[in-house]
């Protein structure tokens, strides 16, 4: 006899398994990493490391090469004796991905309009970091309606007055699709997106600014850490 | 064996076992979460690799037995707000058979650990038995009971 619900079990399984992404790579370059510590030791260390951890929008210190990617910065940064294992949980993971250079900005009766220009970004940065380290943050978006991410906008990370880095949001891992498929930022509801970036050879207090890039209005926020 | 020697060897080791795992992870970790859980159970086994006893099991179930564990951890030390974020957000794929993903939700644990390995993750029914802790016989009498159970659950409509 015939099991529909066999059956019906194994199509919905085979769209599934077509529908996923393709599997990770193995992080070759992470596989000496330490697991991650549990939570009371993973404090324990941030406190150690004086690095300032806040809600919401937060800025940790990860120890190098704590991701698959490579973030930017400069090249032969100092051992980093912090082992903080940087993870902006509940957000949508960094990646290394190069800026798209999306063609956003277009005219509508007579003014030149984006479909980001209502989007708002909104985060926190603060802490005390070293040269090399990677500073982990999260960059949060909201939109009043919901906004399809397509084209997938870039972001730029000034760091200081020196150091400007560019990147693609990530997109493709936004847990929120519509119909068609495409990745959204629903309405109403915050989104949130790790970054991650290498701190430049720099001292003292430095300002850290996150913008969307595309809208006039530049959507952004910015903080103030401190490197040693 | 030099140490890059070795990392290359476990590469070749687990590759062919990257789309299962990533199979599994993503039907127990919201999506954003997916690659993240599979790289940390990969450095995990990397890190045990030594104790790996092919006597005991098959890569496959050692390395499901490890991703497994860092589902759970993943699961545990998700915010709440965060958890409420992803669920709640996710709007079904147009594919998605909302009905029959709300039986299996309603599964018993251990039919429903069946009905996940076997059709999604796409295990064999022996590794299936040997991820489960249990003989093959078992699984199949255990799908047996999960398809009548969905098929309660979904009211009939397939009968």
């Amino acid at each position: 006899m015939t099991d529909l619900v066999d059956e019906r079990l194994a199509a919905a399984a085979r769209r599934w398994q077509v529908e996923q992404p393709p599997p990770p790579g193995v992080p070759l370059d992470r596989l000496d990493e330490r697991p991650p510590r549990r939570p009371w030791r993973r404090a324990a260390l941030a406190a150690a490391a004086a690095v300032v951890v806040v809600g919401g929008g937060a800025a940790a210190v990860a120890g190098l090469g704590s991701d698959g990617a490579s973030p930017a910065g400069p090249s032969g940064p100092p051992p980093v004796t912090v082992t903080v294992h940087g993870r902006a949980f509940g957000a949508v993971p960094w990646r290394d991905l190069e800026a798209g250079h999306p063609h956003v900005r277009h005219h509508e009766h007579g003014h030149v309009v984006t479909p980001y220009d209502h989007v708002s970004a909104t985060g926190r940065i603060v802490g005390r970091v070293r040269p090399g380290d990677v500073l982990v943050f999260t960059a949060v978006l909201e939109s009043a309606t919901t906004l399809r991410l397509d084209p997938c906008p870039d972001y730029d990370v000034g760091f200081g007055p020196d150091a400007f880095y560019q990147w693609r949001l990530n997109c493709a891992q936004v847990p929120f699709r519509d119909a068609q498929g495409h990745p959204v930022l629903p309405a109403g509801r915050p989104v949130r997106f790790e970054m991650r970036i290498r701190v430049p050879d720099a001292h003292g207090r430095q300002k850290v600014l996150w913008t969307l890039d595309g809208p006039w209005s530049m959507p952004g926020f910015y903080g103030m850490v401190h490197v040693r | 064996m030099t140490e890059r020697g070795a990392l290359a060897e476990f590469a070749r080791w687990v590759q062919p076992h990257l789309t299962t795992l990533s199979r599994y992870a993503g039907r127990h970790v919201p999506a954003a979460d997916r690659d993240d859980v599979v790289q940390e159970a990969l450095i995990r086994a990397w890190q045990r690799w030594s104790t790996y006893d092919p006597s005991r099991g098959t890569p496959a179930a050692w390395l499901l037995g490890i991703l497994a564990d860092r589902c759970r951890r993943q699961r545990t030390r998700r915010p709440a707000a965060v958890v409420e974020l992803v669920d709640h957000g996710a709007q079904p794929e147009p594919t998605y058979d909302v009905d029959l993903e709300r039986a299996i939700a309603a599964l018993p644990r251990r039919q429903r650990a069946a009905v996940e390995l076997h059709y999604f993750v796409g295990l064999d029914m022996a590794t299936t038995a040997e991820v489960m802790g249990c003989a093959p016989g078992t699984v199949k009498a255990t799908l047996h009971q999960a398809r009548a159970r969905l098929r309660d659950l979904m009211g009939d409509d397939d009968d």
